[in-house]
């Protein structure tokens, strides 16, 4: 955790301080500082992942799920770590953009399982009452 | 590689700051502005192996391919 | 009556002509062994998995009165039973807290962007359908369970009856009868077709509100209310035509026998010994009468202890989850999980009141009322 502090205080007063000399560079240095403190956010999330993987093949739900559920958490970051990145750099069009694209990526992936949902929903409903 | 990283380019920022601000004092502008560009060019390339292993792990971690 | 003297008669000649048998225990041991109960055997072994009981086995060791040989062997049995289900209930935690673990990852992004509006969204469809996946496994079990429980009535039901009248005790059998049939043709029926249907569509209204609005909420639960009710309505039913019809079983039958014993006692010829063997085959008809409803009581019990047992845990799994998880990842995903933990619980109350209610028709022949 103190190295994720340390990583996110020297970048952002880098970043300030080259603002005053040079823009460009502080927009560099963000996207430096932000993918760093991201690969260390994921590091400790295969342990979550791998669990949760396990708990669902154990009980025989599709290994799909937990695929889609992890695609989607993966697309969601991407995408705001490029939103937040393009708005401190000014550009507010580039990031409305991005948001728009990975809004429909997600939910192009999450659109199978909202319909494997319904169709278990039914499914499990028939079965009952037959 | 990580926080020394951020010094490098804070680095070649100043020190592109520095090469420019002398080249229009001596009146070469379009060599400050031709200063100014390369060294864009090679902080983008020190940062862009880093970018790469980054998606690489979120590919290998989320499964998106 | 004329039954019940001819049966003792049956018993008295050979022990007017044999010497005073030492213990009770060996006319009984006769009467168990003309009752065959490898039917019931056979369907316990159909019906479950490695538990070790034989009622035929239990039936003689009740009679006898012996410890069993192995004087652990409930504890073992337990320790079978128990462990294998609490080890299932501990991966349904990790299942459902590795949802939320991940749910809340996602509540790290900036909440109001549309970004994680959307993902929200996307998730919770994904975590509802695999919450939903495994509950109904639950659900599919419990339905076997009534089935289970309807159709071990019937094959329970000859041998009881024809034990029952061929000793005389004619109420008592009219009494169970129409009983098992009330059990098996009513309250299962309304159960598997009413109760567990409304508390699965419930939980599944619960698990479709995916926008998180919680509008599908208030008739999920309100359906799994009914089912409540239902429930409750039934059981009640049961209980006052159970006690209408059965009431006086115990007592007529206990003054058929004392008539019959007197009538027998009343033979001059062979008055006082009479009197005392008649006394001892008596107490062998009552004492093999109770063993047997006890074999009966056991093997059902045994038959729906392992399911009861799982879908309870399931129950407990998921209401620890909603709770533990409110804090991290948000209203809508602990309301999934406590709605469904209702559902549960009905599932799991159909399932003991069926078989509380089969184990009270049984009643009569536990000897629970005074009979002589």
């Amino acid at each position: 955790m103190e190295r994720l502090l340390l990583i996110a205080l020297v970048g952002s007063v880098t970043a300030v301080l080259l603002r005053a000399v040079r823009t460009e560079y502080a927009v560099i240095v963000g996207i430096v500082t932000a993918v760093l403190l991201l690969v260390f956010g994921i590091g400790s999330f295969t342990g979550i992942a791998s669990v949760f993987e396990r708990a669902c093949t154990e009980f025989g739900v599709s290994s799909a799920l937990p695929a889609s559920a992890l695609k989607i958490l993966g697309l969601a970051y991407l995408t705001d770590l490029g939103v937040n990145i393009s708005k401190d750099a000014g550009q507010q069009a580039i990031a409305g953009n991005l948001e728009l694209g990975g809004r429909i990526l997600i939910v192009s992936c999450a659109l199978p399982s909202i319909v494997s949902l319904l169709e278990t929903g039914a499914g499990l409903i028939r079965e009952t009452l037959t | 590689m990580d926080i020394n990283l951020l010094f490098k380019i804070a680095g070649i920022g100043i020190l592109v700051a520095v090469i420019v601000q002398l080249l229009r004092q001596n009146g070469r502008e379009e060599l400050a502005t031709v200063a100014a560009v390369a060294g864009l060019v090679l902080a983008t390339m020190l940062v862009l192996s880093m970018i790469v292993s980054l998606l690489e792990t979120v590919r290998r971690t989320f499964a998106l391919y | 009556m004329n039954r019940a003297v001819f049966l003792l008669t049956v018993l008295l000649l050979p022990l007017c002509f044999a010497s005073v048998p030492e213990k009770a225990g060996d006319a009984a041991e006769a009467l168990v062994a003309s009752v065959d109960l490898s039917e019931w055997d056979d369907w316990f072994t159909q019906n479950t998995e490695g538990i070790a009981f034989k009622p035929s086995d239990f039936l003689r060791r009740t009679v006898n009165a012996e410890q069993a040989n192995d004087p652990d062997a409930w504890k073992k049995a337990a320790l079978e039973v128990v462990f294998p289900s609490l080890k299932t209930a501990i991966q349904y935690g990790m299942l459902f807290l590795g949802l939320a673990v991940l749910a809340s990852v996602l509540r790290g992004l900036d909440t109001s962007s549309a970004t994680a509006e959307t993902a929200e969204i996307a998730f919770r469809a994904i975590a509802s359908t695999a919450v939903l996946l495994v509950v109904f496994t639950e659900i599919r079990s419990a339905s076997l369970v009534l089935k289970r429980v309807t159709n071990t009535s019937e094959v329970l039901l000859p041998i009881l009856l024809g034990y029952l009248t061929l000793g005389g005790m004619e109420h008592s059998a009219a009494a169970i009868a129409p009983l098992f049939s009330l059990l098996s043709d009513l309250v299962l029926n309304v159960f598997s077709r009413i109760v567990v249907p409304l508390a699965a569509i419930g939980g599944v209204l619960l698990a479709l509100d995916v926008s998180g609005n919680g509008n599908l909420h208030p008739i999920g639960r309100i359906l799994i209310r009914g089912a409540k009710w239902i429930l409750a309505t039934v059981c009640s039913v049961f209980l006052l035509f159970s006690v209408f019809r059965g009431a006086t079983a115990g007592s007529a039958d206990g003054f058929l026998l004392k008539t019959a014993k007197l009538a027998l006692g009343g033979i001059p010829a062979v008055g006082g010994v009479v009197t005392e063997s008649v006394e001892t085959a008596y107490q062998c008809l009552m004492l093999v009468k109770n063993a047997l409803g006890f074999s009966a009581a056991a093997l059902l019990v045994l038959i729906a202890v392992k399911p009861v047992l799982s879908a309870a845990l399931m129950r407990f799994a998921l209401r620890g989850a909603s709770a533990l998880c409110e804090p991290i990842s948000g209203r809508p995903y602990a309301e999934l999980l406590r709605g469904l933990s209702d559902t549960m619980q009905v599932i799991v109350l159909a399932e003991l009141a069926s078989l509380a209610m089969a184990l009270f028709a049984l009643s009569p022949v536990f000897g629970v009322g005074r009979f002589s």
